[in-house]
């Protein structure tokens, strides 16, 4: 496959996950800063989640009352923020511009669609509804491209390089949630991370002989069934990969190959206990640090700037 | 309630569909029954079928004069252009000598030169030319072969005689309408097909690979192909993705490209992969940032000296522009006689040398009843249609011709045939042309695929795409 | 006479530079007058040096870098033999019409007509019109206009770049070698007379100091009748001689440029050149002809 092709494909994906977790994300937190506990502490809780999406800005220099408004139309129409919603949407669509050849049409039309009804949206409709019917919008459209990828693009190449960003983007941001997390952290808090990761209802089937958090923590990163826990999300990622460079799973054929299994093996085999002695923030740090060195390892074996001469 | 057709009325000029006496011509017989039994009301409906369907697969293309880069389709009138299996057999028996005689000439002027130099073709007319290649002087070609593929752009005057309008010797398009025409009206009106069996359109591509497989260096036995697309907001670009997908071959941007050691690769993902022909859909002023405009990002620097070692093939070959210039055009019949010995099968529209002051004084003071054309211009753009210029216009063009003859030709003004064709419901006739298309990988050879183009608007004679013309499907008939 | 020369080119790039292309116009031709013994071009970082002759039989090498580099570096050694006379004498004239006679002369079409660099502007023509009429005696004329160029231009430096046009050459009175090398052919042009860029190597050993030795030089051949291409110095108003070594012919510097290309990167490059040109002392024909004086001097003995 060309180089540019599988780049586009891998960013698109990413921009998609993208909006539709920052989209989820940002519809929690603006509910849960509407109560009375929550609006005490709206500044650290949009500073949090500013975080998870690492974005920059400064909250603490805006008039509390302004706090949530700005936060939320920094996440959503900044086009100078070039992880807001609208600039997701426009990178992903971009993309699939480039490789519309590659996509079906039922995937064109659904990312286009969804292009189409964020530009036309205005920051002043959604300050006069609120912006949750938006904000679910975004959410279900991106997370039904995901389906309509599986339903009707053939299953290879292509397919793998769009599967690999998605679950990439998903278990790099799960991380980024649980980074900020902290471990003396009330219920709410915990449930709070659930819904964002639209987890609540499986973490309820989990048994009770653990810590709340570290119930939430052990789901939420080692949960080999959970289709959001990080080690879930890599392993299809390592899925892809090796279908990719055809290497049988276990092994390794390429440095991307190699980084991926060691961080998997550390997931496979960790225990929570281990985790919270350790700490859950130099831990998720680390994985953090790992997942920006393979996507740097994917990048440039798959689509290197400068391509190595025989 | 008069039947489809019944009514229909040509002009005072050649209509494919009626004789003299408006009766259908032998080969239109069994259309016009099968038309003739179909309600009006169907017929609508079909053709909305039609439109719907085409808009949905999204073949479109750009017109650049809109500043936003409109997307449009094509429009696509549903009943077909039916040529007799004798026509033909004259078509593409002239077409092929056309070719052959033109890809000749171009060999002759990037080397020999023995046509200019007996004086046959002006030496300044090729060296002024603005597609007259100077690197391309006294580099080899695979096989000696330039015109892989080639549009001709035939027309009919009133006697009905075919006449070669202007050779298509860069990078022909409309080959994607001819195959989608054909696609669309299966589908959507079979009943058109019964008693006509028209020869198959569809392995046009499988052709197109095998003739530029065959032009392949003769470092390989099983050449990678690829198709070289400006890209995204190129007019053509649903054409070229369409190719590459029924040919089975990479459609590559100028950026997936990459020399090195005077070879030509692609990045992929599994790293550098060999290109050995490159069907190219970029101007050759775009090709090598090195020889050529050094601010295009559209091709790939060292393309040119690896073309020029014989370590890829470009097709077509770079510098064919010259022998469709339109002011080398007239001296087409003369190349057929000089490299093949052969009288024209087809003949030119007689064509003003406006670099003669004679003739130049006549063009200019009958600009109403002639066409003038721009020599290095194609689609339509920028030329005068005299019967229908304004006195403005005409003052301007003399005025730019005074200026600079070798820019423009100056050709009478031919009254295209007419064909029945649906305008708002009603079937009226309409101008069309017919741009036959041909492949040179070995041999010459002439696929029954040919684009005809009509001008939709009553009397106009432009049937350019860019300027409001659309397209019918093309059926050539066998023995 | 006998030269070696070493043509050094060096690109410097503020951070590194990836994918470059360079094409070089830097191996001495082999004519009549003279000839090219050795070259060698050598590159940093290492590559594969390609090598094609052009349509106007110049020698041309290119070579491609991917890696990323902060330098590339182009050095080219030649030795020449040069056979032209030491003092050549201006030729017998001969009018328009012997030019307009010759049947190759409709072959000249890109000699005759303006190239990229070489435009006929409003001030060319003023030039030309201060200059006079070529009729009765092109030879003349032509050798005429050369020493115009180098008693009236200044031979300034940084005064233009490689993109001046003529008429701003012409306009400011002033440039460097290239500069009065377009202005002579434009002029010759112009006048209907067939005119070429060469570019090349002056040697500054012969005693009067001369212009445009200390990198690459260029003059103009004009194609006079019954001689054929005759180049002229415009810069140090001279007929070309044995201490000129020519490297490549073309329609403008365009054309012939020593070193060009293109590269991938943002960074900025600084480029330096250096050019030495020594007169080789031949050691075998300075010990044949010891030889022959001490054969001699035996026989004398005797």
């Amino acid at each position: 496959m060309l180089s540019r092709v599988a780049e586009s494909l891998w960013w698109m994906s990413r921009n998609l996950e993208r909006a539709e977790t920052l989209a989820r994300i940002l519809d929690v937190n603006y509910t849960r800063t509407m109560d009375r506990y929550g609006s005490e502490h709206a500044l650290p809780h949009w500073n949090a989640v500013l975080g998870i999406v690492g974005m920059q800005t400064q909250l603490e220099l805006i008039a509390p009352s302004e706090v949530a408004s700005t936060a939320l139309h920094y996440c959503t129409f900044s086009s100078e923020n070039r992880t807001s919603i609208v600039s997701c949407v426009r990178i992903a669509r971009q993309n699939a511009l480039y490789v519309r050849g590659e996509l079906s049409s039922e995937v064109w039309e659904a990312i286009n669609g969804l292009y189409l009804s964020v530009e036309s949206s205005s920051p002043r409709s959604i300050a006069r509804d609120g912006p949750s019917s938006f904000l679910r919008h975004v959410r279900d459209i991106a997370q039904a491209v995901g389906g309509i990828i599986d339903a009707t693009i053939s299953h290879d190449e292509v397919w793998d390089f769009l599967q690999m960003g998605r679950f990439f983007e998903r278990a790099y941001l799960t991380n980024r949630m649980l980074r900020g997390i902290d471990p003396s952290a009330s219920s709410i808090e915990s449930q709070t991370l659930l819904q964002m990761c639209c987890a609540s209802e499986p973490f309820a089937k989990v048994p009770h002989a653990m810590s709340e958090t570290d119930r939430v923590v052990a789901f939420l990163l080692l949960d080999p069934a959970f289709p959001r826990s990080v080690r879930f999300a890599l392993r299809e990622v390592d899925a892809s990969l090796h279908r990719i460079s055809q290497t049988a799973g276990g092994t390794y054929s390429n440095e991307a190959e190699r980084m991926l299994g060691r961080l998997l093996a550390i997931l496979d085999f960790a225990q929570i206990g281990e985790i919270t002695n350790e700490g859950l923030g130099p831990f998720t740090g680390r994985a953090g640090d790992r997942l920006d060195a393979f996507s740097i390892a994917v990048e440039r074996i798959y689509f290197p700037r400068i391509p190595v001469a025989s | 309630m008069q039947a489809l057709l019944e009514g229909y009325v040509s002009q005072e000029l050649f209509d494919e569909f009626a004789d003299e006496r408006g009766e259908p011509r032998p080969h239109y017989r069994a259309l016009a029954r099968t038309v003739g039994a179909i309600s009006t009301s169907d017929f609508r409906h079909r053709v909305e079928m039609v439109n719907s369907v085409l808009l949905q697969r999204g073949v479109t293309f750009t017109v650049y004069s809109d500043a936003r880069g409109t997307e449009r389709i094509l429009p696509f009138d549903l009943l077909p252009r039916i040529i007799p299996v004798a026509d033909w057999t004259q078509i593409a028996r002239g077409i092929a000598q056309r070719v052959r005689a033109l890809n000749a000439f171009l060999h002759d002027v990037y080397h020999e030169q023995r046509i200019l130099l007996e004086g046959k073709v002006p030496y300044d007319l090729v060296y002024s030319s603005a597609f007259f290649n100077r690197e391309m002087l006294d580099v080899r070609v695979a096989g000696d072969v330039y015109i892989h593929v080639s549009g001709i752009d035939l027309i009919r005057d009133v006697s009905g005689r075919y006449l070669v309008l202007e050779d298509n010797l860069r990078t022909p398009s409309g080959i994607s309408y001819v195959l989608e025409n054909r696609d669309v009206l299966k589908r959507s009106f079979p009943q058109l097909f019964a008693e006509y069996m028209p020869l198959p359109v569809d392995d046009y591509p499988i052709r197109l690979r095998e003739a530029l497989r065959r032009v392949a260096p003769a470092t390989t036995d099983d050449p990678t192909i690829a198709i070289l697309t400006p890209g995204i907001y190129n007019s053509a670009y649903f054409e070229h993705t369409l190719l590459a997908r029924r040919m089975g071959v990479e459609l590559v941007e100028g950026q997936d490209l990459i020399v090195h050691d005077n070879v030509v690769y692609m990045r992929t993902t599994r790293g550098l992969s060999r290109v050995d022909v490159i069907y190219r859909r970029v101007d050759d002023d775009y090709l090598d940032p090195l020889f050529f405009r050094p601010d295009s990002a559209l091709g790939a620097a060292g393309l040119f000296n690896a073309y020029r070692a014989g370590n890829v093939t470009i097709a077509n070959a770079v510098g064919t522009g010259v022998a469709d210039d339109k002011a080398v055009y007239p001296y087409v019949p003369a190349m057929i006689r000089f490299y093949l010995s052969e009288e024209p099968i087809l003949d030119n529209v007689p064509t003003y040398d406006l670099g003669d002051l004679r003739q130049r004084r006549h063009v200019i003071e009958h600009l109403h009843e002639l066409v003038v054309k721009r020599a290095t211009a194609s689609g339509g753009y920028g030329m005068l249609m005299g019967p229908a210029s304004t006195a403005a216009e005409r003052a301007a063009f003399a005025d730019a011709i005074e200026a600079n003859p070798r820019e423009f030709i100056a050709q009478p003004v031919i009254q295209l045939s007419s064909h029945p064709t649906i305008v708002e419901g009603e079937i009226l006739p309409r101008r069309v042309d017919l741009r036959p298309f041909v492949l040179y990988g070995d041999e010459i050879e002439c696929p029954p695929a040919a684009l005809t183009r009509v001008a939709l608007e009553n009397g106009s004679l432009v049937v350019n795409s860019s300027q409001g013309g659309g397209s019918k499907d093309t059926w050539i008939l066998g023995e | 006479m006998q030269f070696t020369i070493a043509h050094e080119t060096t690109y410097r790039y503020a951070e590194p530079i990836h994918e470059s292309y360079t094409i070089c116009h830097l191996q001495p031709l082999s004519d009549l007058d003279q000839y090219c013994t050795r070259f060698e071009l050598s590159v940093i970082p290492r590559t594969r040096v390609f090598s094609y002759a052009d349509r106007f039989g110049n020698f041309v090498q290119h070579f491609s870098v991917i890696p990323e580099h902060p330098l590339l570096s182009i050095a080219a050694r030649s030795t020449v033999v040069t056979a032209r006379p030491q003092d050549p004498q201006a030729p017998s004239g001969a009018p328009r019409k012997a030019l307009l006679a010759d049947p190759q002369l409709r072959l000249l079409y890109d000699f005759l007509s303006p190239s990229p660099l070489v435009e006929f502007g409003r001030n060319l023509r003023a030039l030309s019109d201060e200059i006079g009429e070529a009729e009765s005696d092109v030879v003349a004329w032509y050798l005429c206009a050369g020493k115009y160029i180098k008693d009236n231009f200044a031979y300034i430096k940084r005064a233009t770049t490689v993109h001046t046009t003529v008429d701003e050459s012409v306009r400011l009175r002033a440039g460097v070698c290239q500069d009065f090398a377009h202005v002579l052919i434009a002029l010759c042009r112009l006048n209907g007379i067939p005119a070429r860029y060469v570019s090349g190597y002056i040697f500054s050993g012969q005693g009067d100091s001369v212009l445009g030795a200390e990198a690459s030089h260029a003059w103009c051949e004009a194609y006079l009748p019954e001689i054929g291409w005759f180049g002229y110095d415009p810069t140090n108003g001279k007929i070309i001689n044995e201490y000129f070594v020519k490297i490549a012919i073309g329609r403008d510097y365009r054309d012939v440029s020593p070193v060009r290309g293109v590269y991938k990167g943002l960074a900025k490059s600084t480029m330096s050149v250096n050019v030495a040109m020594d007169e080789l002392y031949d050691v075998d024909r300075e010990r044949a002809l010891a030889r022959a004086f001490a054969e001699q001097q035996q026989q004398q003995q005797q």
